[in-house]
C-alpha cells in the first residue's frame, strides 16, 4: 500500500513538473501574449489596447501568480483561448483527437501486421538468404523517416497513379495513405524487435520439449512463441503508440489529415503559443497515462515485473 | 563473434563517415560557387542539362551544389546539439547518480518530466515559440534530447557509486570532486560515446523535419529539410529538387546509424561498470585517447568486477 501512495505521489510530482515545463513554454516567447494576439489577426494594437489586454489576460502579475490562475483554468478544463482562431483551445484539440487517435491506430494495425508475420518468420529461419535480405530492407525502412515514405507516396498516387481523390479524403477512407505513411518505418523498427524476441524464445528449452513431443515447428513459432512474446510486444506497442502520438505532426500536413499535429503545424505557423503549449502539455499528460496502463497491463499479465518499471525506466538502477 | 571483424568494421564504418562530414564540411570553403544565385532564366533544369550536375530548382540554383552546402549546416548544428546535451546530461547524471537521496529523487522527477513529452512535440513547441534560427533550433533539440544521456550517466554512476574501487577511492582520502572526474567521468565515457553516435541520425532527422515545417535557419538556406519542403510545389514535373536532399539525408542517417552500431558492438566488453586495474593500464581514464588507442591496437581489456578478481584478455 506504501508503494502504491509512492508512486502516487511521484507521478503527481511528475504532473506537477510537467504542467510548470508548459507554462514555461508559453513564457519563451520573444512577444507577449498581449501582442501577439492582436497581430496574429491582423491589428496593430495602440498602447493603450495592449495595456487594456494585459490587464485582461493577467500579464502584470509575477510569473508564480499567473502560473497559479492558468493551473486553476486548467483543472476547470480550460486550456486557454488560441491565439490564431480566437476560438478556445479545448475544442479545437478535442475536436482534433479523434483524426490523431484513428491514424495512429491505423498506422499501429498496419505496423504489427507487416512486423508480427516478418519478426517470427526471420526468427525462424535465421541467418538464411531471406532472414539476411528481409534485415537489410528493415534496416533501411528504419532509417527512413515518416515524411519521406509519405511524400514518395504522394507522389505516387497523385502523379504515377492519377489517384487524387485517394488524397482528399477526410473520412476514415483517407486515413490510408498517411497510415501507411507512419507504418511502414514502424513495422521495419517492430520487426526487428519482434526478431530478437522469437530468437531468444527460440533458443529456450521448451521449444526442444515441444519438439521432441511432436509438436509442428509451424505450431511452435506462431501459437507458443507467438503466446510467449506477447508480453514485451505489448509494451513496444505502448511505446509505439506513444511515438505515433508524437510523430505525426508532419506526416498529417503533408496529407492534411486534421489531427492533432496538423494543427499544431498551423499553430507554430502563427505563433499562436497559447496553443502550442495547451498542445504540448495535453500529449505529455496522454503519454504519462499510457505509459502507466501499460505498466500496470504489463504487471498484471506478467506477476515478475516489479511495479514501477515504467516504459520511461523510471525507477531501475541498469540503464 | 571474432573481435578483430567488429572493429575493422568500425573503422571501415568511422572512416566513411568521416569522408562524408568532410566533404561537407570542406566544400564550402573550396567551391567557388555560391549555391544561393538565383537565374530565373535557368529554372527547373533536368539533371545533365545546361551543365547542372543534379538538375536546378525553380529559382535556377544548383541542386547538387545547394545539397552539399546544406550538410554542412546540417551537420554543424547537429554537432553543437550533441555537444551541449553530453555536457548538460553529463552533468545532471553526474549529480544525480552520485549523490542519491533528494537530489537524485528530485533530479529524476525532472528528467521524467522533460521526457513525458513527446520528441517531436517538444521540439516543435520549443522551436515553433522560439521562432525561426540556427540557435533556436539547436536550443529546442537539446532541450529534447538531453533526458536520454542524463538517464544513462545517471544509471551508471549509480552503480559505480557502490563499487570498490570508489570505496578505496575514499579510504584514500580523494576529495569528491576528484572522484567524480578522475574515476566516475571515464566510465560514462564509452556508453556516452555510443549514445552520442546513435543519437546524431536522430538529431539530424527532426532538424530536417523541423525545418520542413517552417522552423529552423531562417531563409534562405539550403538545409535538407527545407529544401524539401521547397521542392514540394513542382515536384510533379521536377522530382529531382526533392529527391536529391532526401537521398544526401538518407544517406546521412544510416551512415550514422551504422556508426553508432559499429561503435558499440566494439565497446561491448566495456559495458560492465567496474573500477580499472592498477597503473600498469596506462590509458585508463584517458577519454578519447584511452578509448581509441584500445580500439586500434584491439585490445580488449576486462575490467575489475567489483569482487576484485581482475582478469585481462588480449585479442589480436
Amino acid at each position: 500500500m506504501k508503494k502504491i501512495a509512492s508512486t502516487i505521489a511521484g507521478a503527481v510530482l511528475v504532473v506537477f513538473l510537467v504542467t510548470c515545463i508548459a507554462f514555461a513554454l508559453a513564457a519563451l516567447s520573444p512577444t507577449d501574449a498581449a501582442v501577439q494576439s492582436f497581430t496574429s489577426m491582423g491589428i496593430a494594437p495602440t498602447e493603450e489596447q495592449l495595456a487594456q489586454k494585459r490587464l485582461e489576460l493577467g500579464l502584470d502579475q509575477p510569473a508564480p501568480l499567473q502560473y497559479l490562475s492558468w493551473l486553476a483554468g486548467l483543472l476547470q478544463g480550460d486550456l486557454g483561448t488560441s491565439l490564431r482562431t480566437g476560438q478556445p483551445v479545448s475544442d479545437m484539440l478535442f475536436g482534433a483527437l479523434p483524426y490523431t487517435l484513428l491514424l495512429a491506430a491505423a498506422s499501429l494495425a498496419v505496423a504489427v501486421l507487416l512486423a508480427v508475420p516478418t519478426g517470427l518468420l526471420c526468427a525462424q529461419r535465421q541467418g538464411s538468404v531471406f532472414d539476411r535480405v528481409v534485415r537489410a530492407v528493415t534496416y533501411l525502412f528504419n532509417a527512413l523517416p515518416s515524411f519521406f515514405v509519405a511524400l514518395i507516396l504522394l507522389y505516387v498516387f497523385s502523379v504515377g497513379l492519377n489517384m487524387v481523390d485517394v488524397l482528399s479524403t477526410r473520412d476514415a477512407s483517407g486515413v490510408f495513405l498517411p497510415a501507411l505513411s507512419l507504418g511502414l518505418p514502424l513495422a521495419a523498427w517492430l520487426s526487428r524487435q519482434i526478431r530478437a524476441y522469437a530468437l531468444e524464445q527460440l533458443n529456450a528449452p521448451y521449444v526442444d520439449g515441444l519438439r521432441s513431443r511432436g509438436v509442428s515447428e509451424r505450431r511452435i513459432l506462431w501459437v507458443h512463441v507467438l503466446r510467449n512474446i506477447a508480453v514485451p510486444l505489448l509494451t513496444l506497442v505502448g511505446v509505439s503508440f506513444g511515438m505515433l502520438l508524437g510523430g505525426s505532426a508532419i506526416v498529417e500536413s503533408i496529407f492534411s489529415w486534421p489531427g492533432l499535429g496538423y494543427q499544431s503545424v498551423l499553430a507554430v505557423g502563427h505563433r499562436d503559443y497559447a496553443f502550442i503549449s495547451a498542445f504540448a502539455l495535453t500529449m505529455a499528460i496522454l503519454y504519462l497515462v499510457l505509459n502507466g496502463l501499460v505498466d500496470c497491463a504489463y504487471r498484471f499479465l506478467d506477476p515478475r515485473v516489479k511495479l514501477g518499471a515504467s516504459v520511461s525506466g523510471e525507477v531501475s538502477d541498469h540503464a | 563473434m571474432p573481435r578483430p571483424s567488429a572493429r575493422t568494421k568500425f573503422l571501415m564504418v568511422l572512416s566513411a563517415t568521416l569522408v562524408f562530414v568532410g566533404i561537407l564540411l570542406v566544400l564550402p570553403a573550396l567551391v567557388p560557387f555560391d549555391p544561393n544565385d538565383t537565374n530565373l532564366s535557368e529554372a527547373l533544369r533536368a539533371p545533365g542539362q545546361d551543365g547542372f550536375l543534379l538538375g536546378s530548382d525553380q529559382l535556377g540554383r544548383d541542386v547538387l551544389l545547394r545539397t552539399l552546402f546544406g550538410g554542412s549546416e546540417s551537420v554543424l548544428m547537429a554537432f553543437a546539439v550533441l555537444v551541449v546535451v553530453v555536457l548538460l546530461g553529463v552533468f545532471v547524471g553526474l549529480l544525480s547518480g552520485y549523490f542519491g537521496g533528494k537530489v537524485d529523487y528530485v533530479l529524476s522527477k525532472v528528467i521524467t518530466a522533460f521526457q513525458a513529452f513527446p520528441s517531436f512535440v517538444l521540439a516543435i513547441a520549443v522551436a515553433g515559440i522560439l521562432g525561426q534560427g540556427m540557435l533556436n533550433m539547436v536550443v529546442a533539440l537539446s532541450v529534447v534530447y538531453w533526458t536520454q544521456f542524463a538517464r544513462q550517466v545517471r544509471s551508471i554512476v549509480a552503480s559505480f557509486r557502490h563499487s570498490d574501487c570508489l570505496r578505496a577511492a575514499r579510504m584514500c582520502g580523494a576529495p569528491t570532486r576528484s572522484i567524480l572526474l578522475k574515476y566516475a567521468l571515464p566510465e560514462v565515457a564509452g556508453p556516452v560515446a555510443v549514445m552520442a553516435a546513435l543519437s546524431i541520425s536522430d538529431i539530424i532527422l527532426t532538424m530536417a523535419g523541423l525545418s520542413f515545417i517552417g522552423l529552423g535557419p531562417e531563409r534562405p538556406t539550403n538545409e535538407w529539410g527545407t529544401m524539401i519542403a521547397e521542392a514540394q510545389p513542382t515536384f510533379q514535373y521536377a522530382i529531382w529538387c526533392m529527391l536529391v536532399p532526401m537521398f544526401a539525408l538518407f544517406v546521412a542517417i544510416v551512415l550514422f546509424n551504422l556508426l553508432g552500431d559499429a561503435l558499440r558492438d566494439v565497446l561491448d566488453a566495456r559495458n560492465q561498470v567496474s573500477c580499472a586495474s592498477d597503473a600498469e593500464e596506462s590509458d585508463f581514464g584517458r577519454f578519447g585517447g584511452g578509448l581509441l588507442s584500445r580500439i586500434v591496437r584491439g585490445r580488449q581489456t576486462e575490467r575489475i568486477p567489483s569482487d576484485g578478481r581482475k582478469k585481462e584478455r588480449i585479442r589480436s
